[in-house]
């Protein structure tokens, strides 16, 4: 890795260090007896990761480069981004619209993000792939590990399905 | 004996050893994909085990995950020359030209052989001196345990691939992540950035080492354009012959001793195993000129040297309650979460439900090395398929399992949004050098660390100088030595060249 970029990050937790101590010191600063207070670890652990990046950033710029670091970004970042972006809004739809018809769609999608070339062929398997996954996560954890997973519309008519298929099995 | 018994009794029960089956083949799948680590495997899947019941097959379903993805790491590192996880790393040295020369089968069978050896051994080891370091341990005070505490984190030198000063502040991160919310010692919410309701520790944590080692992983893997080299060949299995079989023995046995003492050791892995056996069998070996070329002795010393480490890294476990590296460190936390206190005081315990559990973890440990060498064997055909599986279809699978977890640990969003968060942290930290295992060491010890100090302070009226031991003098000049050996290591290196 680049020492320029161990100046930023070196730089950044000094910065993440200061708010640390600052939010310490609203905490009581004595402890009842000769123990700890409750600031007094969290204070010391902000003390000591601003001094360690204090050396990374000293590192940076008094070591010389020797070899050239690695691209930041890999090839497929723009892909990465917005597979992250759909994992966001996954995660942000599934309390409304419960497990089964998030996890179709986030599969369905970020699979198709993911994939080189896509085919009519390829969006068959896509579909395939994302019902069958879904499925199975919900059979394994959901209805025989008890795993709690949110219920929409979907889950409940396929929760109520499998009760009636179990009971008149 | 009474326990072992009972710890028979209750493992031979369908349910738990289904469980235990499911988890070493899900680890031997696990293992065989670069990319799914048996940490990241284990992460994964500590939310679903406790709510099973008993709690014995969830216990057995970790270690059986935990034992599987250590013998998956040859499969990928035979045929593809990638090693599934990094302890099967010295195995692509003999394993992949073997598998060039047509003998893929031969190796595999080998390493399964191999490993199931080291297994064992390391288990057995790990029987015979647990209970006797536990009740060693038991005399330790709370400076001696945060000395211990210390001693344990000093190990972060060691498992810092790259930068020992950034497996510091990642550790010192992870102390301080593991501080934040409500304090259970002085029952205050600290630094806990306004948001109201964090979970408590011990539920938090697990959705923090899933953002930090798969979300992580899953958003690096995909950001990469692999080259994909398939090895999903059909295999016929092929056994090795007597002549090959006493061939490998100096180096099983040398494997299984050296991988069992460095598993033992805090912070030294599979991989450090896997090369010191493999150079020793080198050593000791009647064809030294065959290793690098497809030496059956080679894939035998790496197999067996890698397996032995998972008893011996039980040792400080089990008895210290110190994790020697990040799996373990995870399957600490299981445990904790699971009802087991992992520490001196385990093997104390009372209660029937610990007893049996304890016990069982004992045998069922011994059962999973077993019971992975027919599955080895017999499937070896299949998993060598598993790893033509495309990364575009495993990474979004993957996320769903990471967000279902994160969700069942708390029962709310609030583990998921603490993954996705620490998922972003880990993702950029790893762009800038920083390694994840230092991050859970921090996680696990830094509460025992401030709690044993907080009460040996409270003990000695603030003057520590009077409660020091010679063992406290011990475990810190221990962690001292520990800090520096990677330096010292460092210029000895620049020395020779």
């Amino acid at each position: 890795v680049g020492y320029s970029r161990d100046v930023i990050i070196g730089l950044a937790l000094i910065g993440f260090s200061a708010l640390i101590y600052t939010m310490t010191l609203g905490l009581p600063d004595s402890s009842s007896g000769a123990g700890l207070s409750p600031a007094s670890f969290p204070r010391a652990l902000a003390f000591f990761i601003a001094a360690l990046s204090l050396v990374l950033v000293a590192q940076g710029f008094w070591k010389r480069r020797t070899a050239k670091p690695p691209p930041f970004l890999g090839p497929l970042f723009p892909q990465t981004v917005l597979f992250f972006l759909v994992m966001v809004f996954y995660i942000l739809m599934m309390p409304r619209i419960g497990y089964i018809a998030s996890t179709l769609v986030f599969l369905g999608v970020s699979v198709g993000i993911m994939m080189p070339g896509r085919s009519a062929r390829d969006l068959l398997g896509m579909t395939i792939f994302a019902a069958a996954s879904t499925l199975m996560v919900y059979l394994i954890f959901g209805m025989f590990l008890k795993v709690p997973l949110i219920e929409g519309p979907v889950d409940k008519i396929l929760r109520h399905g499998i009760s009636i298929f179990s009971g008149a099995g | 004996m009474g326990e072992l018994g009972m710890a028979m009794e209750t493992l031979v029960n369908i349910k738990v050893l289904s469980f235990m089956f499911a988890g070493i083949i899900a680890g031997i799948m696990a293992g065989a994909l670069p990319g799914l680590t048996a940490t990241m495997s284990v992460a994964l899947l500590v939310p679903f085990t406790y709510r099973i019941e008993p709690p014995l097959a969830g216990l057995m379903i970790l270690l059986g995950v935990y034992i599987g993805s250590m013998h998956g790491g040859a499969i990928s590192a035979i045929l593809i020359r990638t090693p599934g996880t990094p302890a099967a790393a010295a195995t692509c040295f003999d394993g992949y030209p073997l598998a060039r020369s047509g003998k893929a089968s031969l190796a595999l069978n080998i390493s399964a052989i191999a490993s199931t050896i080291g297994g064992l051994f390391g288990t057995m080891v790990l029987w015979g001196v647990a209970a006797p370091i536990a009740g060693f341990a038991l005399k330790f005070g709370p400076f001696e345990m945060f000395c211990l505490a210390i001693f344990g984190l000093s190990i972060i030198a060691s498992v810092s691939e790259g930068s020992v000063l950034k497996g510091f502040i990642m550790g010192a991160l992870g102390m301080l992540f593991a501080a934040a919310g409500r304090s259970t010692i002085f029952d205050i919410d600290r630094i806990s950035f306004g948001i109201k309701d964090l979970p408590e520790s011990g539920l938090r944590y697990i959705p923090l080492l899933i953002g930090v080692f798969a979300i992580t992983e899953a958003l690096s893997q995909l950001e990469l354009r692999a080259a994909i080299e398939r090895g999903g060949k059909k295999l016929r299995n092929v056994f090795p012959t007597r002549r090959q079989f006493k061939q490998i023995l100096p180096a099983l046995g040398v494997s299984s001793v050296l991988g069992t003492v460095i598993g033992a050791v805090p912070g030294a892995g599979g991989d450090i195993a896997g090369f010191v056996s493999y150079d020793q069998a080198k050593k000791i070996s009647r064809r030294p000129e065959e290793f690098g070329k497809g030496s059956i002795e080679g894939v035998a010393a790496a197999e067996c040297a890698n397996n032995a480490i998972t008893g011996g890294a039980m040792i400080p476990m089990l008895t210290l309650g110190i994790p020697g590296d990040s799996v373990t460190a995870i399957l600490l936390g299981a445990m904790v979460i699971l009802g087991l206190r992992p520490g001196p005081t385990l093997f104390q315990e009372t209660d029937p439900e610990i007893c049996r559990l304890v016990a069982g973890l004992f045998v069922g440990l011994f059962a999973a090395n077993l019971l992975v060498f027919p599955l080895r064997i017999l499937a070896a055909p299949f998993f060598s398929r598993i790893i033509a599986i495309s990364r575009h279809l495993l990474w979004p699978l993957v996320v769903v399992f990471c967000i279902v977890g994160s969700y069942s640990m708390t029962n709310t969003m609030m583990g998921v949004h603490i993954m996705l968060a620490f998922g972003i942290f880990g993702y950029f930290m790893k762009k800038f050098g920083f390694p994840p295992g230092p991050l859970v060491l921090g996680v696990i010890l830094g509460p025992i660390a401030e709690s044993n100090l907080h009460r040996a302070l409270r003990i000695s009226g603030g003057d520590l100088l009077a409660i020091f031991s010679p063992l406290a003098a011990v475990l810190l000049a221990a962690s001292v030595l520990s800090v520096l050996y990677p330096f010292i290591q460092q210029a000895r290196k620049k020395k020779a060249n």
